[in-house]
This record gives structure tokens, C-alpha cells and sequence, in this order.
């Protein structure tokens, strides 16, 4: 790469980022706008910050890292990313979530939960939940970008993260909401067109796209022992039933993060920032074509990247990148692709890398700053100076986070994240949205058993986990308390239908506290 | 099969294209609907949100923050 066209271009793009955060900036004048964007975002703002947000350099380079040693089954990963986490989370989440917020004045999502509830409990434990584990997965995001800023620049990581969070953080704390989704918006743009470029580029170049796939089959007979071992029956085949692999793919991968993302806090408070429900209807037909076009190239690409490996290179993907799948997505768009193509997917990167992170600062200092520390009633500039600290507290613990965490853990920490806020929050929250029965004891329950049946299995089940905290090992000797199929199984699979019983066992047995609340929450829902 | 080994995987990639197709054609035909809202509360909705942000504009003092 020519190192003066690329800091050209990363200074042009940075100047751009800046004026929109200062765009944001200077159109925030309270606490409204700093929290939820005033309410009044255009759709196609809405609908491409809710995709750059939820589509991360975890989906581009950790997912499509996976899929080039999984293999194509991981598109169904991307079906459940567009019926799921567009369709039925805009029609049927979305438009119930922004009139009950406007009803109750929430900004936040464990406001949301709490107030529909009458429980400060409520609102301040998610805010906890939020605030403990969110840097875990902002932390996947910040090693993807840094990473590849330290392929492209030469640069080191320790340099590379700091500039990265330094960069997105100055947007972040000055131009609350607003500054993260105006943005958002350009960032997902260059998402879309960039990926959009890269999947026909790569189908011509491997002669169509039945050639294609026929050459990827034809690699069946190639696949390393190690993943024919645990069920890797080809990339364009599904592994076989009941494997290890088909368990990581369709418990982890498929539901962990297809299902998680209704009950994503940065997402959620997306349906708060429009005025309407003609803005999430518009929002519907956006995000549904920018999912298809990032998360689908990138499993797409993924896969196929094996094809070209092995016709230049005599290797697989996971030989070409040392068995570390982060490094498959860039190592294949510095060799296969035309080198100015790498300033576009460089800036593709950067983009999802920082509308993703921009976003979960945002919703870790909320947290703090609105739901952990009591209100300021007399003084709302207070509130969002207590937001800010709370902004600059999540971004030191990711940079540590960023630092300390091992190669290839991207796809993972995102999965266990997104895993953690479905098994807490999605049963609690789906009943606050349809069912007026729901009792605050039952949402209580319901929360309370989803986050400790999940830490339990990540101490005791859950084979990845359970090895690296190591207290079964010195309780029983063994890394997990059962064998068999069982280390490979999500907590998600257990734990959300856990959640789901005491959601409502809960609550049938008990009253419901405010029958006052109740109907203010549900006027015009 | 599109050069697919078996059907789920076939399966999984042309779903992917119909769901956006649905998401695409769902967006057209609600473009202009309010959802089970009526006008006259979506009137009341845009008076009751002009009131919150006079509001929260006298508490917080007004100007960029």
C-alpha cells in the first residue's frame, strides 16, 4: 500500500467523522437529544445506525473468520440476522418500544424496563448488567479494528487501539446520540457499498457464482483432520447432527447471536430516536437490504476464500492464517483483491469498527449516568456530565480488556455477550411489551435466574469458558460437570427457556403492583 | 443445487435473499402507514414531545451541553 494515498485518505475520513460529530454536537441542546436523538431521527439515519451498530468488525472479520473455517451453514446466521433482528425486532419490538417509551419517558433501555415495572431495581441491575459485561464484547470490536490498523500500518497494537479509542471516543463524549448516529450513517453507507463491491468482485473472479460454489464443494476431500474430527462435513455442507461443530454453529452462533439481538440495549434504544411508526416501516426495507449486504458477503466471502487460497497458494484459510480465524478476512483482501480496493474495505473496517464502539460507550455511560447513579431531577447537565465520566470508565475498561484478551476471540466474546443480554432481558422484556399481566416479581425472576443459570454455565457447562475460569477443574477435576454433547451446547439454550418459566411462573402467582402504570404504558400500543 | 453439498446450506442461502426481498417489499407497501396509531393521537403525541423538550430545555438551561 501506497502510505501516502493511505493517510490521505484516513485523514479525509477522519475530517468527515469529526464535522459529523461536531454536526452532532452543536444540534444537542438536552438531555433528550444526548440520550435518544430528540425522538425525531430520520429513518434512513435510524435504519443505517441500527445496522452499523449491530453489523461490527465481529461480524466482518471474527464471523466471516468463522465461516471460512466452518463453512456456508453459518448463512443461516444471517437468515436469523434479517427475520430476526430486522423484521420481527423493527414490526414487532420496535414500534410497541417506542410508543411505551414515549409513554413513559424512558431514554434508556433498563429505564424502559424499570419504569414499565415501577422498579428502580430493575433499571439500576441492568444498568449493572450492562455496564460489568458490555466492555467484553466493545473489546471484541476494538481488537478487530486495531488489529487491522496494525496489518495496514505497520503499526503497533498497543498504538493502533489507543488512537482507534481516543478517535471515537472524542465523538462519542461530545456528541452524544446524535453525534454517534449522523455517524453511524455514513459509516454504514461505506459498510454497504464496500461489501456490495467485494461479493461481486470475488464471484467473478472464481467464475460465477455456481463455479463458485461447485469449487467449494469439490474442497470436501481437503478438510483438516481436526475439523472432520468434530463434524466439518465441507463448506458448503451442514455438519453433521448432533457434532460439536453443529452445536458451536447452531447453539452459539446461529441462536446465540440470531435470537440476541432483540434484547441488545444499544439496538433497542434505537426504536426511541424516531417519531414514528412510518419511520420504522421505512427502516425495515433499509436495514433488511444492509444486513444481506455485510453479514451475508462476509459469510459468503468467508467461505469462499478456501477456493482462492488453495487454487494461489496450495492452502485452506485456517493454514494461511496460522489457525487464528481474525486474520482470514484481511489476509484474503490484501491477496485476492486490487490494492486500492484495500483502502476501501481499510475505511469498511474502520467504519464498523467505530459505529459499533461509538454505540456501546454511548450505552455504558447512559447506563451509568441514567439508570445506575440516582436521577438529578434540579439539574439534567448534571445527568450528563455523570453520563460523560461514565463514557470515559467503559473506555478504560475496554482498552484493558482490549490489551489482556487472547487471539481469535472475536466471534466468541461477541456470541457470549449477546448470549448473556437474551437469556437476562428477552423474556422480561417481551412480556413488559405484551403482556399486562407481567408482575415486577416476575421480570425480577426472571432476570435474576437468566444471569445466574448463564455465569453457571459458563463456570460449569460450557466447555470454552468453563476452562479458562477453572473452577470445576478444582471442584471435581474435570473442566465441565458433564460430558458428552454438553461443553458444546450455549448456555443460551438453557438458560433463556429458565428465564422464560420464571418470567411467567412468577408472575401468574403474583399481582400486579400498578395497575395505574400498566395502562399508561399501553395507551396507544 | 446452485453448487451446494446439501439442502440446508442451498436452503439457507436463498433464504437470506427472500427474507431481504420480504423486508424490501414490507418497507414499500407500509411507507406512508402510521401502524395502529391514529392521526389524531400521533397530534397528541407530537404536542405531548414538543412539551418534554421545552421542559427539559428550561431544567437543563439550554445550549449545546
Amino acid at each position: 500500500m501506497n502510505m501516502f494515498w493511505l493517510i490521505t485518505i484516513i485523514v479525509v475520513y477522519l475530517s468527515v467523522i469529526s464535522y459529523l460529530g461536531y454536526l452532532g454536537f452543536s444540534h444537542t441542546k438536552n438531555s433528550l437529544d444526548y440520550m435518544v436523538g430528540g425522538r425525531n431521527i430520520h429513518p434512513y439515519i435510524m435504519a443505517m445506525s441500527y445496522g452499523a451498530t449491530f453489523i461490527s468488525t465481529s461480524a466482518i472479520v471474527g464471523f466471516g473468520g468463522a465461516a471460512s473455517f466452518f463453512g456456508m451453514s453459518m448463512l443461516w446466521l444471517t437468515v436469523c440476522n434479517i427475520g430476526v433482528g430486522i423484521f420481527i425486532a423493527f414490526v414487532f419490538y420496535g414500534k410497541k418500544t417506542r410508543r411505551m417509551g414515549l409513554n413513559l419517558d424512558a431514554h434508556t433501555f433498563p429505564e424502559l424496563l424499570g419504569k414499565r415495572l415501577d422498579s428502580i431495581f430493575i433499571q439500576r441491575f441492568a444498568g449493572i448488567i450492562i455496564f460489568v459485561f458490555m466492555p467484553l464484547y466493545a473489546a471484541a470490536v476494538l481488537i478487530g479494528a486495531s488489529r487491522l490498523i496494525e496489518g495496514l500500518l505497520g503499526m503497533p497494537y498497543i498504538y493502533a487501539l489507543s488512537i482507534f479509542t481516543i478517535l471515537v471516543a472524542a465523538y462519542v463524549i461530545m456528541g452524544g446520540l446524535k453525534g454517534v448516529m449522523y455517524t453511524d450513517a455514513l459509516q454504514g453507507s461505506l459498510m454497504f457499498f464496500g461489501m456490495i463491491f467485494l461479493l461481486i468482485f470475488v464471484y467473478f473472479k472464481l467464475g460465477g457464482i455456481t463455479e463458485a460454489h461447485t469449487s467449494l464443494t469439490a474442497l470436501a476431500s481437503k478438510i483438516p483432520e481436526g475439523f472432520a474430527k468434530i463434524g466439518h462435513a465441507g463448506w458448503t455442507a451442514s455438519p453433521a447432527l448432533n457434532t460439536p461443530l453443529w452445536w458451536i454453529i447452531y447453539s452459539s452462533l446461529v441462536l446465540g447471536v440470531g435470537i440476541g439481538v432483540l434484547a441488545q440495549p444499544q439496538l433497542v434504544v434505537r426504536y426511541m430516536t424516531v417519531k414514528s411508526n412510518k419511520e420504522l416501516n421505512r427502516a425495515v426495507a433499509v436495514g433488511g437490504l444492509f444486513i444481506l449486504a455485510t453479514t451475508g458477503t462476509a459469510f459468503i466471502i468467508g467461505s469462499l476464500s478456501n477456493v482462492y487460497f488453495i487454487e494461489n497458494f496450495g492452502k485452506l484459510a485456517v493454514q494461511m492464517a496460522e489457525g487464528n480465524q481474525d486474520k482470514v478476512i484481511p489476509i484474503f483482501v490484501k491477496e485476492a483483491m486490487p490494492v486500492w480496493f484495500g483502502y476501501i474495505f481499510m475505511l469498511v473496517i474502520l467504519s464498523a469498527g467505530m459505529s459499533t464502539l461509538s454505540s456501546q460507550f454511548h450505552t455504558i455511560g447512559t447506563a451509568v449516568g441514567r439508570d445506575i447513579i440516582p436521577r438529578f431531577k434540579d439539574n439534567k447537565n448534571r445527568e450528563i456530565v455523570i453520563t460523560k465520566i461514565g463514557i470515559a470508565i467503559s473506555i478504560l475498561a475496554t482498552v484493558f480488556l482490549g490489551i489482556k484478551m487472547g487471539p481469535g476471540i472475536i466471534a466468541q466474546a461477541t456470541a457470549i455477550f449477546f448470549g448473556l443480554m437474551a437469556s437476562s432481558f428477552l423474556a422480561p422484556y417481551t412480556a413488559a411489551l405484551y403482556w399486562k399481566r407481567l408482575t415486577r416479581k416476575g421480570a425480577i425472576a426472571g432476570i435474576v435466574s437468566g444471569v445466574s443459570t448463564t455465569v453457571f454455565c459458563f463456570l460449569f457447562l460450557h466447555g470454552k469458558e468453563a476452562a479458562v475460569f477453572g473452577i470445576s477443574k478444582l471442584l471435581i477435576g474435570r473442566n465441565t460437570i458433564l460430558g458428552g454433547m454438553w461443553p458444546f451446547v450455549d448456555p443460551l439454550v438453557i438458560a433463556l427457556p429458565v428465564s422464560i418459566i420464571f418470567t411467567i411462573g412468577v408472575s401468574l402467582i403474583t399481582k400486579v403492583e400498578n395497575q395505574e402504570t400498566v395502562e399508561k404504558s399501553f395507551k396507544g400500543c | 443445487m446452485g453448487g451446494f453439498a446439501d439442502f440446508s446450506v442451498f436452503l439457507a442461502y436463498s433464504l437470506v435473499f427472500l427474507s431481504a426481498g420480504v423486508c424490501i417489499i414490507y418497507g414499500i407497501v407500509n411507507w406512508n402507514k402510521e401502524g395502529d396509531i391514529s392521526a389524531e393521537e400521533n397530534e397528541e403525541e407530537k404536542k405531548w414531545l414538543k412539551t418534554e423538550i421545552e421542559i427539559d430545555e428550561e431544567i437543563s438551561g439550554g445550549g449545546a451541553v
